[in-house]
């Protein structure tokens, strides 16, 4: 099913005759920002860095969880890259978990691109570090459209945002490969429909798996790490 | 001083940044384009958009008639064909269009959801039409 709309008004003749050349060009929007991504992907493998683009709607609890990942799992020497829109806040919290973290303040822009990953990774350092995680602008639309060499692609969503999250936001679910359910600790006050989330993620995502957790209380963050661990071991790389 | 005709907004005006970078792109790449071909200017530009590809067609408008301002592509139509989802079924080992406007791919055989996506998160400049 094609849908033609054309925008604009054309100043020429609906004559074919009249109307200009056609040159094919067959190229993606996004060609640029995929090439360099796809230069993160070569320059962090060889670092042997196993790479996490973590996204949702902002207030979801990225910081905290990451935060408390970060003090966790000191196991794992990190490296942050945090996308903010003006402030320095998160990039501070995340400091105190023990990380090496940078932070590109977007000055309004809604995502974070692969050129904006690779300036951010020239300022770390990258040698003796196992995971680079990089926590994306709080967005759930348009951060999905661009590749920034990620190996695992995470998102969150908590118990206060509603069980239709998923459907509001299907292209960003379905690029996840790990979905976390955050705030688990709140759920029964908000009257957070257990069922209803996970069979709406279950239809729209069917490929991601799923963690309830509470970032705050660290109820679980075990079976996440497990995960984690299982994907760090087969060097799992997802999205090509 | 020529007028650029502009049609009026729709759906969410020219609102998130995401838009108008896309639509800046897809200038620079016909451009590109029609300059490699030494073309005077170009005419139309044909965009390939997935259903599910998290673009809104509506600001993708609103954003081209802005981006296009001062380049080749001043009076550029942009003609967007939408591309529907399209997911593989492993089980029957047959891909399958999706009609459901949240995405959820049921296979139309066996009922299974899918989460293998062929179809549907495009977003590519196909041609550039030029004088």
């Amino acid at each position: 099913m094609s849908e033609k709309r054309t925008i604009g008004m054309t100043l020429l003749s609906d004559r074919a005759t009249d109307r200009g050349r056609l040159l094919e060009v067959e190229k993606g929007v996004l060609a640029r920002n995929q090439e360099i991504a796809a230069a993160n992907r070569a320059r962090f493998a060889r670092h042997g860095l196993f790479v996490v683009n973590v996204l949702s709607s902002p207030g979801s609890g990225k910081t905290t969880f990451l935060a408390r990942m970060l003090r966790e799992r000191r196991d794992l020497p990190a490296a942050v890259i945090v996308g903010d829109l003006a402030t320095d806040n998160d990039a501070e919290i995340l400091r105190a978990g023990g990380a090496e973290v940078v932070q590109i303040m977007t000055g309004g822009v809604c995502h974070l691109e692969a050129a904006m990953v690779s300036g951010a990774a020239d300022r770390l350092e990258l040698e003796g570090k196992r995971l680079l995680i990089i926590e994306n602008v709080g967005n759930l639309v348009c951060p999905a459209s661009y590749d920034l060499g990620e190996g695992l692609r995470i998102v969150l969503v908590s118990v206060t945002e509603g069980e239709d999250k998923p459907l509001k936001y299907p292209t960003m679910f379905k690029t996840a490969d790990v979905v976390v359910i955050n705030k688990v600790d709140i759920a029964e006050p908000v009257g957070f429909d257990r069922e209803a989330m996970r069979g709406n993620l279950a239809a729209v995502c069917p490929q991601a798996a799923v963690f309830e957790v509470s970032a705050r209380t660290g109820a679980g963050m075990e079976a996440f790490y497990a995960d984690l661990d299982a994907r760090l071991a087969t060097g799992s790389v997802a999205l090509g | 001083m020529r007028t650029i005709p502009r049609r009026a907004p729709v759906g969410p005006a020219v609102g998130s940044m995401h838009e108008l970078s896309i639509a800046r792109s897809v200038v620079d790449l016909a451009v590109q384009a029609a300059t490699d071909d030494q073309a005077e200017r170009i005419t139309r530009v044909g965009l390939r958009v997935g259903t599910f590809a998290g673009v809104d067609t509506g600001a993708l408008d609103s954003a081209f008639a802005i981006a296009r301002l001062g380049t080749l592509a001043e009076e550029a139509e942009l003609e967007i064909d939408s591309v529907a989802l399209v997911c593989h079924c492993a089980a029957c080992d047959i891909d399958f269009e999706v009609d459901d406007r949240y995405g959820i791919a049921r296979c139309p055989r066996c009922a299974t959801v899918s989460g293998d996506i062929r179809h549907g998160m495009e977003l590519e400049v196909s041609f550039v039409e030029v004088v």
